[in-house]
C-alpha cells in the first residue's frame, strides 16, 4: 500500500515491512531522543525493519524528517542510540553482502543532530568471504568507536585455506568527516593497533570489503606466516592444496618464497 | 512442500495420505487466506493511516491496532 509513503511523502519502499503472507506480525517500538527532542518509530517487520524519524516542533507537532530500511537475513535485527561523544548517534544493522560463501552485517550510523536521516558512516562489523579451493578465504569482526570528531574502527581479519587455519591479523583506521560533508570517509589506515605501522586505506578497505577483498597475491602476503608454516609443516594434505593453489596465482616474491619451502 | 493441486501444499515429511491431515492443511489455508483478506485496509483505515501519519505515536497505534500491508 502507497498511503502511508504518499502521506510521508516518500517513494514507496523496496520492502513491504507489514502484512506479507507468511511474514511474521509487524510491531511497533518508539525510540525517544532528547536534544535535539524527536522520536523514532521503528516498525519491526518482514523482511525489513522501518525506522521514520520525527522531529519535535512547537506546539506538539511534529516534522517528518525521512525514513531508512533495514533488510534483516541473517543476522538478529540490533540498534542503539549511542552517545559516548555527547551527541546522539543511532546505529542500525542490517544485512549486507550475501550469498554463497558470502555474508556480512553492515551498521549504519545516523547523527541524530542533522536535520535529516541518511547515514553518516556506515562499515561491515563481521563477515566472512569462503574463495573455497580457489583462494584464501577471510573472516573479518570489526570494532567501532565513536570518537569527539572522528571514528576509530578495528578489524580481526583470520585467513584460511581450504579449511586450514592460515592465522589471523588486526588492522585499524580512522574516519572523518570532511570539511563540508556529512559523511565520515577513511583518513588513515594501519597494520595493528598502535597506529604506527601506516599501510594504504585501499588495503584497509579492500580487506574490510566481503564483497571483493583484496587479490590472492595480497591475501598471501597477509597471511605469509601461516601460509610458511603450512608449507613446512606435515600436512600432506593442505601442503597439497597450496601446491596446487600457488601454481594459479602471479609470481610474487612471496609466491617464490612459498614454492621453494614446498620443494 | 508438497501440492496437492489447486495450490494447496503440505510441509514436507507430511503424509498426505491421511484425511486429519488434509483437513487440517485446509483449514491452515483457509486461515492464510482469511488472514490476507483482513489485511488489505478498507478506504476509511487509508484515511486513518494518512491521518496517523503525522504523528509517531498515532501511526504506532494504527500499525499496533490493524493488521495492514504498509
Amino acid at each position: 500500500m502507497k498511503v502511508l509513503w504518499t502521506a510521508l511523502g516518500v517513494e514507496p519502499l523496496r520492502f513491504q515491512p507489514c502484512g506479507n503472507p507468511g511474514g511474521e506480525r509487524c510491531s511497533t517500538e518508539l525510540l525517544t531522543v532528547l536534544d535535539p527532542d524527536q522520536t523514532i518509530l521503528l516498525i519491526q517487520g518482514t523482511p525489513a525493519d522501518v525506522y521514520l524519524r520525527f522531529l519535535s516542533e512547537h506546539a506538539g507537532a511534529w516534522r517528518f524528517a525521512g525514513v531508512h530500511e533495514a533488510y534483516i537475513r541473517n543476522h538478529p535485527r540490533r540498534h542503539q542510540i549511542d552517545r559516548s561523544t555527547g551527541k546522539p548517534l543511532l546505529r542500525i544493522s542490517r544485512q549486507g553482502v550475501y550469498g554463497s560463501g558470502l555474508d556480512s552485517e553492515v551498521e549504519d550510523w545516523f547523527d541524530l543532530t542533522e536535520p535529516g536521516f541518511k547515514p553518516v558512516f556506515s562499515f561491515s562489523v563481521q563477515g566472512h568471504e569462503e574463495r573455497y579451493g580457489l583462494g584464501i578465504s577471510r573472516s573479518v569482526a570489526g570494532t567501532l568507536i565513536a570518537g569527539k570528531d572522528e571514528i576509530n574502527v578495528v578489524i580481526d581479519v583470520q585467513f584460511s585455506g581450504e579449511g586450514h587455519s592460515l592465522g589471523s591479523s588486526e588492522y585499524s583506521a580512522v574516519y572523518r568527516r570532511s570539511k563540508g560533508s556529512t559523511e565520515s570517509s577513511l583518513q588513515e589506515a594501519y597494520a595493528g593497533l598502535g597506529h604506527r605501522s601506516k599501510i594504504p586505506p585501499t588495503e584497509f578497505e579492500d580487506l574490510a570489503d566481503l564483497a571483493g577483498g583484496p587479490s590472492n597475491e595480497d591475501l598471501i602476503r597477509y597471511a605469509l606466516p601461516g601460509l610458511k608454516e603450512l608449507a613446512t609443516g606435515g600436512d600432506v594434505e593442505a601442503k597439497e592444496w597450496l601446491k596446487q593453489f600457488l601454481a594459479t596465482v602471479d609470481d610474487t616474491p612471496e609466491v617464490r618464497e612459498l614454492k621453494a619451502l614446498l620443494r | 512442500m508438497r501440492s496437492l493441486g489447486r495450490g494447496l501444499c503440505f510441509p514436507l515429511g507430511v503424509e498426505s495420505n491421511n484425511d486429519v491431515t488434509v483437513l487440517r492443511s485446509t483449514a491452515l489455508a483457509v486461515a492464510a487466506i482469511s488472514s490476507l483478506a483482513q489485511s488489505i485496509p478498507d478506504a476509511r483505515n487509508q484515511d486513518d493511516l494518512a491521518r496517523a501519519a503525522k504523528n509517531p505515536y498515532d501511526l504506532a497505534r494504527f500499525i499496533d491496532s490493524h493488521l495492514t500491508l504498509i
